[in-house]
């Protein structure tokens, strides 16, 4: 048994978002429409009702509201929370409001919930949209109509809302939208609407905590009526598509095979938080503007959207009230930036961080890498130096003392990398710390030693990402010690791993050439500057296989590519002279 | 015979259906098939989902836990329920059910019974009729049934048994799944040895009755084991027996159970030796219950329970690092809109946040208490003369002392002073 049956759990669309296009002479079809949804929308749920605004809209809405009034009837369980549009831009457009039948109806459901003692059924929650230049006290009278009828009412502005609406006693307790592209039609009104549904969504999964941000946002239908047809969502009604028709033998079908790719959610919902958290914080929701960028942004990021990441941590700093929550948006914001290579914008994000109360040993740590990425490992070393100062218990000490072996590895210093690496080992990362000591070895002419690390490394066995690598300096080590046949197979299997990476032809190449085989040597370079036709050397190594081969012509030209691409390969001009005398 | 058993809360989120889990484990344990479905504001489903999943289960009975509040949506699903299976029958049970008058049962076409007694023998007992055939020819024990004729008829209740263990436990025996909830809700005795007048648990039949130390231990392991590891009592009174409450946290101690618990205790328990146990064993917040800062209110209401000691306890579990809830009333009997203010300072004045359960709120007037059954005796003015016979007074009432307007602006000043704006309160 279980408390909620899968079949009876989060199916049920929770939104339904009407299009009611004005121009729609087909009345009925809508009326059909809603007749075959309203059963398969969720026992509690929202109806949008976007149109004209008005007197149109007034009259579809008009059409449809039988039906609603009979679903409600039918099924005592059931509530429905509905959302018209309502432009007006006077006191006589209010007060003609409130004779609207739909308010009526509305009256008939609140008496029923003073009988039964329980909550009203029936809700109407208007949108309102004021006509440009509409007095504010005539915005406030429109809102306070609405709360009047234990309505939670929105408003709609366009563009930059002027400030006189802001300070409107109501707005506080109303909610706010704002049209960015300030288009007055429908179409505008929608996009508004999708990003705010979807910024409800993300804020909802923030506050349950731990939900996955990026996952599609709660469920939803759009009815097109102009169109007649019905759309999974709010992104798939603007883009066209998929859709379906919903009249069949038995009412309306599922929509589940309609969904469209998580992607695109991903998409949709980043425009639609960098679209709606500016009405957030307008709005008096400043924290949950901040917190929805803050999060969401580090969704992106981990997402391996690391621009979208940035950005979004910028707007959270922006909208931070305090210096914590400024540091931690500003870390966020260096960390993304250092990922997309903006390496000067990310140290000034970190630096700021640190300014504003970051914790300073995991600022300088991850200056360090800034620095590690530039490269500039003087400079890096310096910033660990800081971090491992700071004993900062945000900063993993392995971490730390692996980056700063890596520092002192590209410096050549590999008498003080070692101790690093010692400090950095642990029980997962054995791979990397063999192939380390391996390249320290290795680099200390010390290659039999090399070739044990390398060969353990390749034991463990390393990452995917890593095995060409291994495979590479294994080699290596095996031709420090002229083993040129055992290392062979090693470069083969490494061009296996990675076809395209130069070095494992080079090295193959040479091997081969080591050994006579000057056949199997000519491929490899000729793979090499087919990888890479400006690589002097492998040219110059691909003229010498085959002039020993005979093929002196060929040869020739090999010779002159790798000399104008670098002149001063002294092999490759001694050869070619003497070539062409001969 | 195949049972449905709903808990439908369209203004809370679900939670574990404890009550009509020990219903379906007794079912189950006499061969029947029960499920338990619990529902909450959270509960995503269509019409047409849930009539689609009625008309696979197709039950043959189908028992609803009622509430005052929730009872358009129960009557809404007994309804369609009727439509999609019009064989089943429909079991009004819980407590709004227990303490209805007879002519609700008219008033409710589209339930069959009424579960007055106790729900694990009623639905039994139910069952068995039906499977009899004898449904609609003679009164059920503990039941009221709708006769052929219109008529009501309410069988004597059955005795329910002294000793809860005579129960299967429905954590115990798999009817219940702590991996399914975020926190396990157990239900370890029922009854209480108070008689507060404003509460129906003292006019409920059977009397104080517990499960065994070693069951309650059993259960905690489980669900510790096997769910999120908190959990909370449902008991009517969990502290009804001091020496009991040790027992159970000194067990979950020798057992290395790890859990964290909210539990309600009597402010005059709490002491020096209890209080580390407490907090050794889980417990992160405690319940009092304190109803009113005034000890003249708190005479009228039959609480005996000394403010004062309410105030040092909260101080001293605060102190020990474990949260504390208060629960109170106001427009109780006798109360005057300054004691209910001073109530909201004195909870203030305790250091207890306003949120949660330490939300007041308005004195709830159900079928089965005191107060209720005889509102007038309690200077209690209900605000209109009709309701549907299913429904009691509710909120909607003044008192003599307090009037509409006056309750109001007790109930904006706990709304003023709340953290959470309110929410969270368990009825």
């Amino acid at each position: 048994m279980t408390p909620t049956d899968p079949a009876l759990d989060d199916v049920a669309p929770q939104r339904l978002y009407l299009y009611l296009d004005p121009t729609t002479a087909d009345q009925e079809s809508l009326v059909d429409l809603i007749r075959a949804l309203l059963p398969d929308v969720n026992w509690q749920a929202h109806l949008f009702l976007v149109g004209d605004g008005g007197a149109r809209q007034r009259a579809q809405v008009d059409r449809i509201l039988p039906i609603i009034e009979k679903h409600l009837d039918e099924h005592l369980l059931t509530s429905l929370a509905l959302h018209p549009l309502v432009k007006f831009a006077s006191l006589v457009d209010v007060d003609a409001l409130k004779a609207w039948s739909l308010l009526e109806l509305t009256r008939r459901f609140q008496a029923e919930a003073y009988r039964e003692q329980s909550q009203a059924r029936l809700a109407v929650h208007p949108i309102f949209a004021p006509a440009p230049g509409t007095p504010p006290e005539v915005v406030g009278a429109a809102l306070r109509s609405a709360h009047a009828e234990l309505a939670t009412p929105s408003l709609l502005l366009a563009g930059d809302p002027p400030q006189e609406y802001l300070e409107i006693p109501e707005v506080a307790q109303s909610r706010l939208f704002v049209r960015e592209n300030g288009e007055d039609s429908a179409d505008g009104v929608f996009a508004t609407l999708r990003a705010h549904h979807v910024v409800e969504s993300v804020l909802e999964k923030i506050a349950d905590g731990g939900a996955e941000l990026l996952a599609p946002c709660r469920r939803h239908l759009v009815v097109d009526a102009g169109l007649d047809r019905v759309f999974p969502c709010l992104m798939a009604w603007r883009r066209g598509g998929p859709w379906q028709d919903h009249r069949g033998a038995d009412g309306f079908s599922d929509t589940d095979d309609l969904a469209i790719p998580v992607t695109e959610c991903t998409a949709c919902a980043k425009a639609s938080v960098l679209s709606a958290e500016r009405a957030l914080a307008l709005g008096g929701r400043r924290d949950e503007a901040r917190q929805l960028c803050f999060r969401f942004g580090l969704a992106l990021s981990r997402d391996g959207d690391h621009d979208g990441g940035a950005e979004l941590a910028l707007r959270a700093t922006e909208l931070s009230a305090c210096d914590a929550d400024r540091a931690a948006a500003l870390l966020h914001r260096g960390l993304s930036l250092l990922e997309v290579g903006r390496l000067k914008d990310a140290d000034e994000a970190l630096l700021s961080a640190a300014g504003g109360g970051a914790d300073p040993g995991l600022v300088a740590y991850h200056r360090g890498r800034v620095q590690m990425a530039w490269p500039d490992e003087i400079e890096a070393l310096e910033r660990f130096a800081e971090a491992a100062a700071a004993q900062s218990p945000h900063v993993d000490s392995r971490d730390l003392h692996l980056e700063m072996a890596l520092a002192h590895i590209r410096l050549e210093e590999y008498d003080d990398a070692r101790p690093h690496l010692d400090q950095a080992a642990t029980a997962d990362n054995r791979a990397v710390m063999e192939f380390l000591c391996g390249v320290c070895d290795l680099n200390q002419s010390a290659a039999e030693s090399a070739l044990a690390h390398f060969q353990t490394a390749l034991e463990q066995p390393p990452d995917m990402d890593d095995l060409g690598r291994v495979l590479l300096y294994l080699a290596t080590s095996l031709k420090e010690l002229a083993r040129f046949d055992d290392a062979i197979p090693f470069l083969e299997r490494a061009v296996a791993v990675e076809p395209d990476e130069l070095a494992h032809h080079n090295l193959l190449g040479y091997c081969h050439y080591r050994l006579g085989r000057h056949a199997e040597a000519v491929e490899c370079f000729r793979r090499a500057v087919a990888i890479d036709p400006r690589s002097a050397i492998d040219w110059a190594n691909l003229g010498s296989n085959l002039r020993d081969l005979g093929r002196v012509d060929e040869a020739v030209d090999a010779y002159r590519r790798a000399l104008e691409l670098d002149p001063t390969i002294g092999f490759a001009a001694e050869n070619l002279t003497r070539l062409e005398r001969s | 015979m195949r049972v449905l058993l709903i808990d439908f809360n369209p203004f809370a989120a679900a939670v574990t259906p404890i009550s009509l889990g020990s219903l379906a484990a007794v079912l189950c344990r006499d061969g029947h098939r029960a499920t338990v479905l619990s529902l909450g504001s959270d509960s995503a489903f269509s019409v047409a989902g849930l009539a689609s999943w009625l008309r696979e289960l197709e039950p043959g009975v189908v028992g609803f836990a009622a509430y005052q509040r929730n009872l358009v949506h129960v009557r809404g699903l007994a309804r369609l329920v009727k439509n999609v299976v019009p064989t089943a029958r429909v079991v009004l049970g819980g407590p709004q059910a227990m303490f209805m008058p007879d002519e609700a049962l008219t008033a409710l076409p589209e339930v069959d019974f009424l579960a007055r007694g106790e729900g694990e023998l009623a639905i039994t007992k139910i069952v068995d009729a039906l499977e009899r055939g004898a449904a609609a020819e003679a009164s059920i024990p503990g039941v009221t049934s709708r006769m052929p004729d219109g008529s009501a008829v309410t069988g004597c209740a059955p005795v329910p048994p002294t000793d809860l263990d005579a129960y299967p436990s429905p954590w115990l025996d798999g009817v219940l799944d702590p991996a399914g909830w975020p926190e396990a809700i157990l239900l370890t005795s029922r009854g209480c040895p108070y008689r507060c007048l404003f509460c129906l648990t003292p006019t409920i039949p059977g009397g104080l009755r517990r499960n065994s130390v070693d069951r309650v231990l059993d259960e905690i392991e489980l669900v510790a084991g096997h769910g999120s590891g908190r959990l909370w009592f449902a008991d009517p009174n969990f502290c009804a027996s001091p020496n009991r409450v040790v027992e159970i946290l000194e067990g979950i101690l020798r057992r290395g159970v790890r859990v964290t618990m909210w539990i309600e205790l009597r402010a005059d328990m709490v002491s020096g030796e209890l209080v580390p146990l407490m907090r050794r064993a889980g417990v992160e917040r405690v319940a009092m219950g304190l109803e009113s800062a005034s000890p003249r209110v708190l005479e009228r209401v039959n609480k005996s329970i000394d403010p004062g000691r309410v105030a040092a306890a909260a101080r001293e579990l605060l102190a020990a690092g474990i949260d504390v809830e208060l629960f109170s009333q106001y427009a109780l009997p006798g109360e005057r809109i300054d004691d209910a203010l001073l109530t909201l300072q004195f909870v203030t004045d305790c250091g207890v946040a306003i949120r949660g359960n330490s939300n007041a709120q308005q004195l709830q007037l159900y079928f089965g208490s005191d107060i209720s059954s005889n509102h007038r005796r309690y200077g209690v003015r209900p605000l209109r003369d009709e309701r549907p016979p299913y429904l009691g007074i509710g909120t909607d009432f003044e008192t003599h002392w307090m009037e509409q307007a006056e309750i109001a602006r007790v109930r904006s000043a706990w709304r003023a002073a709340s953290t959470d704006g309110g929410a969270g309160i368990v009825t």
